[in-house]
């Protein structure tokens, strides 16, 4: 396997796998208590733009009001998936912080990675065109001898020399 | 000073339309004498914008609240410096100061370039004058910072500041974000210079690469520090919410900095001149954007403060610059082309391709995120919030790719990398990224992304570290010099590569900064005096509280002392505000900083007759790294940004 398609594995492999895995990822990373989960996935719609676990509750009667819902709920014994959706049911969509990964909403999360996925074959088949399809013409052998011969290799060892001067300014 | 602040700005605008024909003209008749003139024009500008400038200062220094700015952003009691920064804390000043950094910089373009740079001047001046015209049009008819409140109405005192304003931070970031945003208007100017006169080669990349690496940096320090005074005043313990207006400033950085990457390409081997010119009309679109967002209120934000109805102005701008330029691109496109060559997909070159990509797709990420919510209200009718879990899930796998190629690039030889430089470049990067894998492994650093985050950083680092080695070893070979002055000498030789490098440094320092924020402990707890409360490898004792009366607010202040392992480690003073004029609540945050992580109080406040309070503690691990990584990143870029002294003599472009 060639390097680059080495590297290039390795970067599709890791952003598939990390999206697939997060949500994994992140519960696994610390055990929170109940009441902190809920409201890092809820937001305040105050207008603050802040999760409600952030927006001070002493300075917005919304996050008063959110947070006591939440707690109001917790103490009827529901677990945390539950007492989501019954925020979702009483105050609407708007109070999730992230929108629910289903209908039309899936698009949010998908779309991000279809701009990379067809920008990155963009950008692999002009740099293909570019090559001129021969991924094997010149450059350095790795042994520290020039892949031309005679008259050209003087040529283009001059010229390689040159460049490098000029990127070293 | 009203009347004279209000004349300057009329005879600014009157004066910059003139100049655009001037201008324009004059090039197209190649006069000489207009062209000199449209450039006497801009100083003219200039100075009658200073003039504005020091009239609404000098009113707000002097509580003169016969005018409506005054009244609405300072009032009697409001400390001196916060007068000053009021020229910015709302709509009206905050468009003038604009105006006024553009008309600095227009000023210092011309200087810079009149004596050689004939080719492309006159059209850039044109540019920057028309862009100049719109804000001069805005400050002149429709927030006029020197309007008068309603006559027979009087003022005894204003409103006062914001008190979230009211912090030093806010005297350095929204200039420096103004500075950024503004600064890019300067290689736009040249980019359609350069596609209106047709001389499409690299004049207006090298006319203008400091120019784009100050506006970067600008836009960066002023985004770090927007995330510093969010830290330290909005008490929410986090520096970065993913708030639309952050959006705005993050995505003109991400496209500058791809420019920043391409523009190489385009120095050294004559490729992506399309590509580049595309990527800095995004980026100043996206500055402009960005403006619109934070003004307009079409999207709900914390930065409210300057929401009004000015937003279909900037977006009827937005639409004639985008009409006009895209247009000028089809129509240059085919001089702009040039024939691409590239010899390997394991080089430099395509590292750079790559790195672009990834730019843009964050960019892309943020600004799908951002507006999601009005796309989700067109076409299922619901208003939806998309905030830190959403940006968080999408950009952090792409955000760790891209320092993967931080890592990665420098690495990568031009043209084509060989197996053997290969193994030789990453052989100590990739073995101490594997030697700190189980290390971190063991020390509970188990979670996908911190873990592939923490070993990365280790990746990239050492890669840096080995090139700034290699070119010390190398140079002490050939001089003899000390390792420090080798250090100091190399750098100052190749300036734009070392200077890369100790941004790319910085990038490292963020990330280090943004992988501790996984492991925050966040602990609210009401507690009477004398009581403790434990958050990580803290407890945190109520030791004494006091309410103390100050000019312009009251506060109440608790006193709590930090212990670890039972010894005293700290004390913090987190203090709840009531401001007298706003009789607004306002939380002031008392923080303990190492580099190993922040102990961060929050007050919600006190009650009752036995003082009970009520306290928020968060221990934020690494935090320190991101204000480190802006100061590295701003040494970095100021490196890069030093002229090298030409070897040859310039032979002069004029035509």
């Amino acid at each position: 396997m060639s390097i680059h398609r080495l590297l290039v594995t390795i970067s599709v492999a890791f952003l598939v796998g990390g999206v697939l895995t997060y949500p994994a990822s992140v519960s696994a990373q610390q055990e929170k208590p109940a009441f902190q989960e809920i409201t890092g996935s809820l937001s305040c719609y105050c207008g603050c733009g802040l999760l409600l676990a952030d927006c001070a509750p002493e300075e917005c009667a919304t996050s008063r009001e959110l947070r006591q819902e939440v707690r109001n709920q917790l103490s009827q014994d529901k677990n945390n998936r539950q007492v989501i959706q019954s925020m979702v049911s009483i105050y609407g969509e708007k109070v999730l912080a992230a929108p629910p990964k289903s209908g039309f909403n899936l698009s949010a999360y998908i779309l991000p990675f279809v701009f990379l996925i067809l920008g990155a074959s963009i950008v692999y088949s002009i740099a293909r065109r570019w090559m001129g399809g021969d991924d094997q013409s010149g450059g350095d052998t790795g042994n520290g001898n020039p892949a031309y011969t005679g008259d050209d290799a003087l040529k283009h060892r001059s010229r390689i020399e040159e460049e490098l001067r000029d990127f070293d300014t | 000073m009203t009347t004279l602040g209000t004349i300057a700005l009329q005879l600014a605008f009157l004066l910059a339309l003139t100049g655009i024909f001037t201008a324009v003209y004059g090039r197209l008749q190649r006069r000489e004498d207009l062209m000199e003139l449209a450039n006497r024009v801009v100083i003219g500008v200039g100075v009658l914008l200073t003039i504005a400038v020091i009239a609404l200062l000098r009113e707000l220094i002097v509580s003169n609240f016969r005018i409506e700015y005054v009244a609405q952003y300072t009032s009697k009691n409001t400390p001196l410096p916060y007068k000053f920064t009021a020229l910015w804390a709302g709509q009206d000043g905050s468009l003038l100061f604009w105006s006024w950094i553009l008309s600095m910089y227009a000023v210092v373009a011309v200087l810079q370039n009149r004596k050689h740079n004939l080719t492309l001047l006159p059209y850039a001046v044109a540019t920057v004058l028309t862009v100049q015209l719109f804000f001069l049009l805005l400050n002149n008819f429709v927030a006029n910072p020197f309007q008068q409140v309603p006559a027979g109405f009087t003022v005894a005192d204003g409103q006062g500041l914001n008190p979230q304003l009211q912090n030093p931070g806010m005297m350095v970031h929204p200039p420096m974000l103004y500075l950024g945003y503004i600064g890019f208007t300067i290689p736009f100017a040249f980019a359609m210079s350069a596609m209106l006169t047709g001389k499409l080669d690299n004049l207006w990349i090298t006319s203008t690469r400091r120019w784009t690496l100050f506006a970067w940096l600008c836009l960066g320090v002023g985004i770090t520090l927007g995330g510093k005074w969010a830290y330290v005043e909005l008490g929410w313990g986090g520096y970065w919410a993913w708030d639309p207006v952050e959006n705005a400033s993050l995505m003109p950085w991400l496209t500058g900095t791809a420019f920043l990457h391409s523009v190489i390409i385009q120095e050294k081997k004559n490729m992506l001149r399309v590509w580049n010119m595309v990527l800095i009309m995004l980026t100043f679109f996206l500055a402009i954007f960005g403006t619109f967002l934070t003004r307009s209120g079409v999207i709900s934000s914390v930065h409210s403060f300057t929401a009004s109805s000015i937003g279909p102005f900037f977006a009827g701008f937005l639409g004639v610059i985008i009409l006009i330029s895209v247009t000028l691109l089809i129509i240059r496109l085919d001089v702009l082309k040039t024939r691409n060559k590239l010899e390997s997909l394991s080089s430099r070159e395509s590292s750079f391709l790559f790195n672009n990509l990834i730019f843009l797709g964050i960019c892309f990420s943020v600004l799908w995120g951002t507006m999601f919510p009005l796309v989700s209200e067109a076409v299922q009718g619901t208003k939806i919030t998309v905030g830190p879990p959403f940006f968080n899930q999408v950009n952090v796998p792409i955000g760790l790719v891209l320092l993967l190629l931080v890592g990665i690039g420098p690495l990568l030889a031009w043209r084509r990398t060989s197996f053997q430089s290969f193994k030789r470049n990453f052989i100590i990067p990739i073995g101490l990224s594997v030697v700190a894998a189980p290390v971190f492994w063991f020390s509970g650093v188990r979670s996908l992304y911190p873990f592939v985050a923490a070993v990365l950083i280790v990746f990239v680092g050492s890669s840096i570290i080995q090139e700034f080695w290699k070119g010390v070893t190398a140079r002490r070979r050939m001089t003899g010099e000390n390792p420090f002055r080798a250090l100091v000498n190399m750098t100052l030789k190749n300036k734009s590569r070392f200077g890369g490098y100790i941004v790319h440094l910085a990038i490292v320092f963020y990330f280090i900064g943004f992988t501790g924020s996984a492991f925050n402990v966040e602990v609210e707890r009401t507690v009477k005096p004398g009581e403790s409360l434990k958050a990580g490898m803290f407890s945190f004792e109520y030791q004494d509280y006091e309410q103390i009366r100050r000019p312009n607010h009251m506060a109440q202040i608790v006193q709590l002392g930090v212990f670890k392992d039972g010894e005293h480690y700290g004390t913090l003073y987190p203090e709840k505000r009531m401001y007298s004029r706003s009789n607004q609540p306002n939380t002031e945050v008392d923080i303990i900083q190492t580099w190993r992580e922040d102990l961060y109080a929050t007050l919600a406040g006190v009650q009752g007759d036995d003082n009970v309070a009520t306290v928020r503690i968060y221990v934020n691990p690494l935090v320190q790294w991101i204000w480190i990584g802006g100061a590295v990143l701003a040494f970095g870029t100021i490196i890069a940004m030093i002229p090298t002294k030409p070897r040859i003599k310039d032979a002069g472009n004029s035509e």
